[in-house]
């Protein structure tokens, strides 16, 4: 199943987005060897060299890295990948909170919803 | 490394300023993917059988690898035409014995492996196969070369969307690092994502070349979009 | 490189020709063991009418069926040069790694090897129908008439002589042939999307060129007149073996003339659609 591309941003950030989303949301775990980039790139349907691209920016931020043979690996960095999985929260949050003042709400407006929001579903 | 394709102010000139390459100048690297796109009579299939020699340049020239079109540039171009060039009296097997003894770069293993994986009967005679099934045998056989730089000319023209992403599946797998692949299209949006890089033809003349996450960057669009806008009638 | 073309050139046309060539030869042998066995003997009466009717009847169709079997067989190998190299085919064609010289030399190689091979099944077919043991009898019994009818006697050529230069003529008749085919095809196709039209007018406008430039060089150096208005020492069978001759070098000259120019065109102006 090809991966969901927006048009409009470069290929390669995105496929870094979905990477480091599969790494939070457990697709991949700690230490774990990545797939081929060959592999990765037939299955989202891209360019295996954006593939190639994407990969190895995300292993200058150091969430991957590679052994000189057998290929591309998680970090096992446990700070790091909190880290990660803290930086996404807050790019959901900013998105969120920026949505809601477009649509004239206040943020002490927006935490209130927040919590009714929450009450509700418990 | 010498550029695997390069244009030197490369014309030819039919009757009018359909089909015509004016001027072209153009150099494309090893391993990449690049589409080439354009309009209808802007010169894809002109410029296409310039390279495969099956045109002889007005003037300038191309080279493959460093040499002009010959029997040296034949053994490492691997061309796919938009027509269907086998002799439909063959059968499936018979065109890849054909392929077998012509190019040594051929692999039979790779290409029964994905007949194979299409059900196409090896012993059907060409003549007998859907149209959309002999477009496919044919891109076996030319995704079954080994060679440096493969030249497809509208491979998803005439297919359904499932033909096509097996299409788009096979050129991506027996793609390998060193070769470079120019895919001539007016399907953008459908090979976008499997592109390096674009060039736009309009009138003879390349007018962009990019790669595609340039063109996202810079221009906050897709290359479908701009290419849309570029060739707005 | 050059074996494989030839090789794939054969496979292309040996289906079609040996399915007409089969034909001929049963052809031939049923009208021998139907008619010509029974006819050609001892004690036949060669004032019956009926006789003469269906003996001309039958011999009228057999020539036109020998014609028609030479005709389709150069129809054949001119389709198969036609498909490969001008068609859609040509993409393939041309893209192979092989020089425009070696695609020209094994169409030309495998055209003439089933021109002549159609030469001597004409031959052979002839032979069938006409050498019943009586007719060759006949002919060993009045050898020294019918050489005599011919003209051999008096004539300094030997019979040997004749039939040396008949199968030579014929062999280069056959290249001629071929190459002037495929000289008009390929002349044709450069005429845009009317290239089949435009191989038959190169046909007819090349054959026409020659046979005038031939009559024109025939007619200069006297030969033609030496027919025309034949003395006393004439000799019949040296002058036809003359202008056999004379045929051949013509035919040769044609090959050298059509051969590279078609080659030139085939390496510089394929003008595939």
């Amino acid at each position: 199943m090809p991966w969901d591309l927006d048009n409009d941003r470069p290929i390669y950030l995105q496929l870094m987005e979905r990477i480091r989303q599969d790494i939070v949301s457990g697709v991949y775990k700690p230490g774990d060897k990545l797939p081929s980039v060959r592999e990765l790139a037939l299955d989202a349907a891209v360019n295996p060299n954006t593939m190639q691209k994407a990969l190895s920016e995300l292993e200058r931020d150091g969430l991957v890295y590679s052994k000189r043979t057998s290929g591309r690996y998680i970090t096992e960095d446990e700070t790091m990948l909190k880290q990660l999985k803290d930086e996404l929260a807050l790019t959901h949050i900013r998105q969120f909170f920026d949505q809601m003042k477009q649509l004239g709400f206040e943020e002490k407006e927006i935490l209130s919803m927040i919590q009714e929001a929450l009450k509700e579903e418990t | 490394m010498t550029p695997i394709l390069e244009c030197k102010g490369l014309s030819q000139r039919y009757n009018s300023t359909f089909n015509t390459i004016d001027n072209l100048n153009l150099t494309l690297e090893r391993g990449q993917i690049v589409g080439l796109l354009g309009p209808n009579g802007s010169g894809k299939t002109t410029l296409i059988k310039l390279i495969n020699g099956l045109l002889a340049p007005a003037s300038g020239n191309v080279l493959i690898d460093g040499r002009l079109p010959g029997i040296e540039t034949k053994k490492i171009i691997s061309y796919l035409p938009e027509r269907t060039y086998l002799d439909s009296s063959m059968k499936v097997a018979d065109a890849l014995a054909y392929f077998t003894d012509f190019y040594a770069d051929f692999r039979p293993d790779r290409a029964h492996r994905m007949l194979n994986d299409l059900g196409i009967d090896i012993n059907a005679r060409l003549k007998t196969l859907s149209k959309g099934t002999k477009e496919k045998v044919q891109l076996i056989l030319v995704m079954s070369r080994d060679a440096l730089l493969y030249i497809l000319d509208e491979p998803i023209g005439g297919v359904d969307p499932a033909a096509r992403d097996y299409i788009l599946r096979t050129i991506l797998m027996n793609y390998n690092e060193n070769a470079t692949i120019l895919l001539s299209t007016h399907l953008i949006q459908d090979i976008e994502n499997v592109l390096d890089r674009v060039i736009f033809l309009q009138r003879g003349r390349a007018v962009l070349n990019a790669t595609v996450d340039e063109i996202r960057m810079e221009q906050r669009k897709s290359v479908d979009i701009l290419f849309r806008e570029v060739f707005r009638c | 490189m050059l074996g494989k073309l030839i090789k794939y050139d054969l496979k292309a046309i040996n289906r079609y020709l040996i399915i007409i060539h089969a034909f001929l030869i049963i052809a031939s042998v049923l009208l021998r063991v139907f008619l010509t066995g029974r006819v050609f003997t001892e004690g036949v009466d060669f004032n019956n009418e009926k006789t003469i009717l269906v003996l001309v009847l039958f011999f009228t169709a057999f020539v036109l069926l020998i014609s028609a079997i030479a005709f389709a067989t150069q129809l054949i190998i001119a389709v198969r040069f036609y498909k490969n190299l001008f068609s859609d085919e040509g993409y393939l064609t041309h893209t192979l790694p092989v020089t425009p010289g070696e695609h020209l030399l094994s169409k030309t190689i495998s055209g003439c090897i089933w021109g002549i091979i159609n030469m001597v099944f004409f031959h052979i077919s002839v032979l069938i129908v006409a050498a019943t043991p009586y007719t060759i009898g006949l002919l060993f019994h009045n050898k020294s008439r019918v050489l005599d009818e011919l003209g051999f006697t008096g004539s300094n050529v030997s019979v040997k002589e004749v039939i040396f230069f008949y199968v030579l003529a014929c062999l280069v008749g056959v290249v001629t042939n071929i190459v002037l085919f495929y000289a008009s095809i390929t002349i044709g196709q450069l005429v845009h999307s009317h290239k089949v039209l435009g191989a038959i007018a190169a046909y007819f406008v090349i054959s026409t060129a020659f046979s005038l430039i031939a009559l024109i060089v025939m007619a200069l150096t006297g030969f033609l007149g030496a027919s025309i208005h034949p003395s006393d020492s004439f000799d019949f069978v040296r002058y036809m073996l003359d202008s056999l001759k004379m045929n051949g070098i013509f035919a040769l000259i044609q090959i050298a003339v059509l051969y590279p120019v078609t080659y030139c065109i085939i390496k510089k102006k394929v003008n595939l659609d």
